[in-house]
C-alpha cells in the first residue's frame, strides 16, 4: 500500500534520504528505529506529503505522490498521523479536537460526529474527559485523545512520529496499549518510528533499521532483535540495552 | 477670559461635544477597517506565495515606517490634485486606517508565527486545505496571543485621530486649538480637553484587559 522507489531527499545540501527502497503491506505494524538524525522521521513525514521527496517515486494508496497533480489532501485523509507533541488543538475541547476534521473535512453532520467520537474516545478510555482542554491532561491522555482524533477520520494507515518520546514514562505504557490494541483489532497499517525497543521487538511485525538516510536493516522483529546483521544496527541495540 | 475648565465647558460644550462625536466616529471607522486589512495584510505576509507575500510586506514597512501625518497630507493635499476631493474627516481617517493597519499586520504574523508549526501540520495532515487550518486552528489561537498588543494599537489609534485637526478634520483637538485660541487659556483648555480623550482611552484599556483575562481563562496557550 506504500512503496518507495529509488527515493532521496535533500535539505539544501544536506542528504536526508539516500536510495530508499521499501514497501509497506497493508495491515503491517512496522517500527523504524535508529539514532536521532537518521532520517526515520522524514521517511514518515514523506509519506502524507508534510515533507517533498527530491527525487524517485513514493506510491501511497495507489497514488504517486512524488507527482505534482496527485491530490495529497485526498491521501491525507486516509492516513492519520501522530506526532511526538501530540498537536492537539488547544483551543478545542476533547470532543471538539476529534470531531472538527469529521464534520469539515469529511462532511458529516455534528452529530454524526459527535456519535463516532464517543466511540473512539471510550476506546483510548477518555470518554470521561470529553469537555477538558488539552492543557487539562497528561501528556499520555493528550496522545491517547489524539490516536482518537486520527481513527476519526477513518484512516486505512497510520502514523506514529515517536509518539511516546515526550511522556512521562509511567505514562508510556497506556499509549503503547492502545496502539497494540488497534492493531490487533482493527489490523490497521501502522508505521512508527519510536525508541521503544520493547514496542518494536514485541508488537512489530518488521522493523527497519536506519543510520545516516540509509536503510540497513529491514526484518522480522524477533529475528532482527535476536540477532541484527548490520553491525551498526548490532551496536545501536547494544547502546540501548546496556543499562 | 474663562477662568476655569468648568466655565469653559459652560460656553463651548456644543463645540467640544462635536469634536468629541467626531474623534469617536473616525477612531471607530479606523479601527475596523484597519483590523480588517490589517489581519488580511497579516496572514497575507505568510502565503507560500512569494510575490503575494513580498507585496504584503512592501505595504507594512512602507506605511509603518513614515509618519502618520505624511500619509495624512498625501490625502488632504496630494490625492485632490489627482481630482478626488477628500473632506479633512476622510482623509484623516483613511490615513489613521493605513498607517494603523500595517502595526496590526505586523502584531498578526507575529501572532500567527508564535503559534507552532506542528499545528499548522497537525491540520493539513487531517486532510484540511491551508486555508481551513488557518481558519479553524491558527486563526482561533493567534486571536489570544494578539489581544493585548492590538489593544496598544487601538489606543494609539483614539489618541493619533488628533491628527484630523492638522487638515481641519473638526475632531477633539482641531476645537481645543480654537478654543484656546479665542479664550487665550490654554492651560485649562488642554486639560479638558485630554480629560475627552481618557473618557474614550480608558474604558478601551478596560475592555482589552477584561478580554485578556477571558481568552486566558478560555484556554491557556502557554501550557498547551
Amino acid at each position: 500500500m506504500i512503496e518507495f522507489k529509488n527515493v532521496e531527499k535533500y535539505y539544501g545540501k544536506f542528504h536526508a534520504l539516500k536510495n530508499i527502497n521499501i514497501k509497506f503491506e497493508q495491515g503491517e505494524l512496522i517500527t523504524i528505529i535508529g539514532p536521532s538524525g537518521s532520517g526515520k522521521s522524514t521517511l514518515l513525514r514523506c509519506i502524507n506529503g508534510l515533507e517533498k521527496i527530491t527525487e524517485g517515486d513514493l506510491m501511497v494508496l495507489g497514488e504517486n505522490i512524488a507527482d505534482p497533480d496527485t491530490d495529497i489532501r485526498q491521501v491525507r485523509q486516509e492516513m492519520g498521523m501522530l506526532f511526538q507533541h501530540f498537536e492537539l488543538y488547544p483551543h478545542l475541547t476533547v470532543l471538539e479536537n476529534v470531531t472538527l476534521a469529521p464534520v469539515k473535512v469529511r462532511g458529516l453532520s455534528q452529530k454524526e460526529a459527535d456519535a463516532e467520537a464517543e466511540q473512539f474516545l471510550t476506546r483510548v478510555n477518555m470518554w470521561d474527559r470529553k469537555d477538558s482542554k488539552p492543557s487539562q491532561l497528561s501528556g499520555g491522555q493528550q496522545q491517547r485523545v489524539a490516536i482518537a482524533r486520527g481513527m476519526a477520520m477513518r484512516p486505512k494507515a497510520m502514523l506514529f512520529d515517536e509518539p511516546t518520546s515526550a511522556l512521562d514514562p509511567e505514562t508510556i505504557g497506556d499509549v503503547l496499549d492502545v496502539m497494540k490494541d488497534i492493531a490487533e483489532k482493527d489490523k490497521m497499517t501502522m508505521i512508527v518510528v519510536t525508541h521503544e525497543m520493547g514496542f518494536a521487538r514485541e508488537v512489530a511485525d518488521r522493523t527497519v533499521f536506519m543510520k545516516d538516510g540509509e536503510i540497513l536493516e529491514d526484518r522480522e522483529s524477533e529475528a532482527f532483535f535476536t540477532s541484527p546483521n548490520d553491525p551498526n544496527a548490532k551496536r545501536f541495540i547494544e547502546q540501548i540495552f546496556a543499562y | 477670559m474663562k477662568n476655569n475648565m468648568l466655565e469653559l465647558l459652560q460656553t463651548y460644550w456644543p463645540l467640544v461635544l462635536e469634536g468629541f462625536g467626531i474623534t469617536l466616529l473616525s477612531s471607530i471607522i479606523a479601527l475596523i477597517a484597519s483590523l480588517i486589512i490589517g489581519t488580511l495584510m497579516g496572514i497575507l505576509q505568510l502565503v507560500p506565495n512569494k510575490l503575494i507575500s513580498s507585496l504584503a510586506d512592501i505595504y507594512v514597512e512602507f506605511f509603518r515606517n513614515i509618519p502618520l501625518l505624511v500619509i495624512v497630507m498625501f490625502f488632504y493635499v496630494a490625492v485632490p490634485m489627482m481630482g478626488l476631493n477628500l473632506t479633512g474627516f476622510q482623509a484623516g481617517t483613511i490615513g489613521l486606517t493605513i498607517y494603523t493597519s500595517s502595526f496590526i499586520a505586523d502584531n498578526i504574523r507575529a501572532g500567527i508565527q508564535s503559534i507552532p508549526d506542528g499545528q499548522m501540520e497537525a491540520g493539513l495532515s487531517q486532510g484540511f486545505t491551508r486555508s481551513q487550518s488557518m481558519r479553524y486552528i491558527i486563526l482561533p489561537q493567534a486571536v489570544r496571543a494578539v489581544t493585548p498588543p492590538l489593544g496598544n494599537q487601538f489606543i494609539n489609534l483614539v489618541k493619533n485621530s488628533s491628527i484630523l485637526a492638522m487638515v481641519g478634520g473638526f475632531d477633539l483637538m482641531y476645537y481645543a486649538d480654537f478654543i484656546a485660541m479665542e479664550t487665550f487659556n490654554t492651560f485649562d483648555t488642554y486639560i479638558l480637553i485630554a480629560l475627552f480623550y481618557l473618557i474614550i482611552t480608558i474604558p478601551l484599556t478596560l475592555l482589552v484587559k477584561r478580554l485578556e483575562v477571558y481568552f486566558n481563562v478560555e484556554v491557556d496557550i502557554t501550557d498547551a
